[in-house]
């Protein structure tokens, strides 16, 4: 072989070499950005069902609150309509004062429940003493029942912001909700403590658990998702030993 | 088929050939240019370093041109021309690795080199040599910074069409020339003392990788990025 051929096949070695890198480059960043592309999809698929399940809250929210008015406070001011339009001055005074008590009393009871109805809405409890004592108001309500026992345990040392805490009490009330309508439990365990800024909530019941060991599984937990992500917070699905539920449930306490 | 072309023709034969061959060769130093100063207004910074680096070559090519036509030695024209081309391609890849190596860096790589070339032409390759050793160092640490613009591309958010990006042009003319130039530059001197048919024969490759390297400037200035 002489000199030159040498110093070529050399070159040619490099020149190879060097294209291999950029085409072992332009692969890998292909691989890259494809698996980047299917996260991204996966995430808005996430992020729309997720969206899809706070719409459906809302509208069934939205039905209960109607379907409440209409039952309640508008049958209840039809009927006081229909009192007044009896009560004429000309009647004898007994009738006069029963239609006048009745009308009362109706429009009393359409008061309370109004109330009922803006309470379910924000409660007063919640709004005047605060994420524990509205989860204990909860807790007591429901365990005098007896028909389940709940256990609640609290370690709060510091301030949690008034919407922040109204997304918490609406997670409480859904879990308890999902566990008294699933579960099947007689024994639930609520403990919520802020360590290093962060809330964490334990939430654990005696029942049947859940079929599938996911988040998405129900519109429930689709809306205590959509809740923590208002926060920053995320949820995780413990195992368990025996039957039944273990959730630990994180955010933060304030924007 | 280079090779059989040569075999054919004489010593002063192939000196005119591989003339004539350098002489085209510096005519495609024009279409990098042109198309750098017709777009000039839309360049991002990296294009318009490249531009000053192509300026820096075509004042390189002409001078050494003319003092050959002069009869008279023009090695020495690439002593000074090789240190300069250096800090600048350095100060190219100070911008476009700028995610991963710090500023400070490249200004002492730089400076580095500058004494290196200075201490090799004093003490190493005389004036009137062919400098290969900086060369060569410079071909290396070029091919390590195209690398290292490889790896920052995958470490940076991905950018769905890469071919779009004037720097990958440039970082691709970059490893490519001088990747593939760095044998025939390392043994240019042994070459020369062998035979003019080698040097010819290794002196048209060299053009051939030349050509090449302004091709993908040229797509690199072409490449308009938004800024």
């Amino acid at each position: 072989m002489n000199y030159w051929e040498y110093i070529l096949g050399g070159t040619l070695v490099i020149l190879l070499l060097a294209l291999g890198v950029v085409f072992f480059f332009l692969a890998y960043q292909r691989r890259l950005l494809k698996q980047q592309q299917e996260h991204q999809a996966k995430e808005t698929a996430y992020q729309q069902q997720l969206m899809r399940a706070s719409f459906l809250s809302q509208e069934k929210e939205r039905n209960r609150i109607g379907k409440d008015l209409h039952d309640s406070v508008g049958a209840m001011l039809t009927t006081a309509k229909l009192y007044f339009r009896h009560i004429d001055r000309k009647s004898d005074q007994i009738k006069f004062d029963e239609l006048k008590n009745k009308s009362l009393e109706l429009l009393d009871e359409t008061m309370v429940s109004l109330r009922r109805v803006s309470h379910g809405l924000r409660p007063i409890v919640l709004e005047r003493l605060g994420l524990v004592e509205a989860i204990s108001n909860t807790v007591t309500q429901i365990n005098q029942s007896n028909q389940i026992r709940i256990e609640f345990s609290h370690q709060i040392d510091q301030d949690i912001d008034k919407e922040y805490q109204l997304n918490w009490f609406r997670i409480v009330q859904e879990l308890i909700n999902n566990t008294l309508k699933h579960a099947h439990a007689d024994q639930v365990s609520l403990d919520v403590s802020i360590c290093q800024s962060r809330l964490v909530f334990r939430y654990s019941d005696n029942g049947i658990g859940l079929k599938e060991k996911r988040v998405e599984a129900g519109l429930g937990l689709q809306n205590i998702e959509s809740r923590l992500n208002l926060m920053n917070g995320e949820l995780k699905l413990e195992e368990k030993e025996e039957s039944g539920i273990v959730m630990l449930l994180t955010s933060d306490i304030e924007p | 088929m280079v090779y059989f072309e040569y075999t054919q023709l004489n010593n002063a034969e192939l000196l005119v050939r591989l003339e004539q061959i350098v002489r085209l060769s510096y005519l495609i130093l024009f279409v990098p240019l042109g198309i750098g100063l017709y777009k000039y207004k839309r360049l991002i910074k990296e294009q318009k370093l490249l531009l000053l680096i192509i300026i820096a070559l075509i004042v390189n090519d002409g001078l050494t041109f003319y003092l050959r036509e002069q009869n008279q030695s023009n090695l020495w024209v690439y002593h000074y021309y090789v240190p300069i081309q250096f800090c600048l391609i350095t100060v190219l890849y100070r911008h476009m690795l700028k995610l991963i190596v710090s500023g400070k860096v490249m200004v002492f790589i730089g400076m580095i080199f500058v004494l290196f070339s200075l201490a090799n032409t004093l003490f190493l390759q005389g004036i009137e040599q062919f400098n290969t050793n900086a060369i060569l160092i410079s071909n290396v640490v070029f091919v390590l910074f195209s690398l290292l613009f490889f790896y920052q591309l995958l470490k940076a958010p991905l950018i769905e069409e890469l071919e779009r990006l004037p720097q990958f042009w440039i970082n691709l003319a970059v490893l490519i020339y001088y990747s593939s130039s760095s044998v025939l530059f390392y043994m240019v001197n042994h070459v020369l003392k062998i035979d003019t048919k080698s040097l010819a024969i290794v002196w048209t490759v060299n053009i051939g990788l030349y050509v090449i390297l302004n091709c993908l400037y040229s797509v690199g200035l072409w490449k308009v990025q938004k800024q």
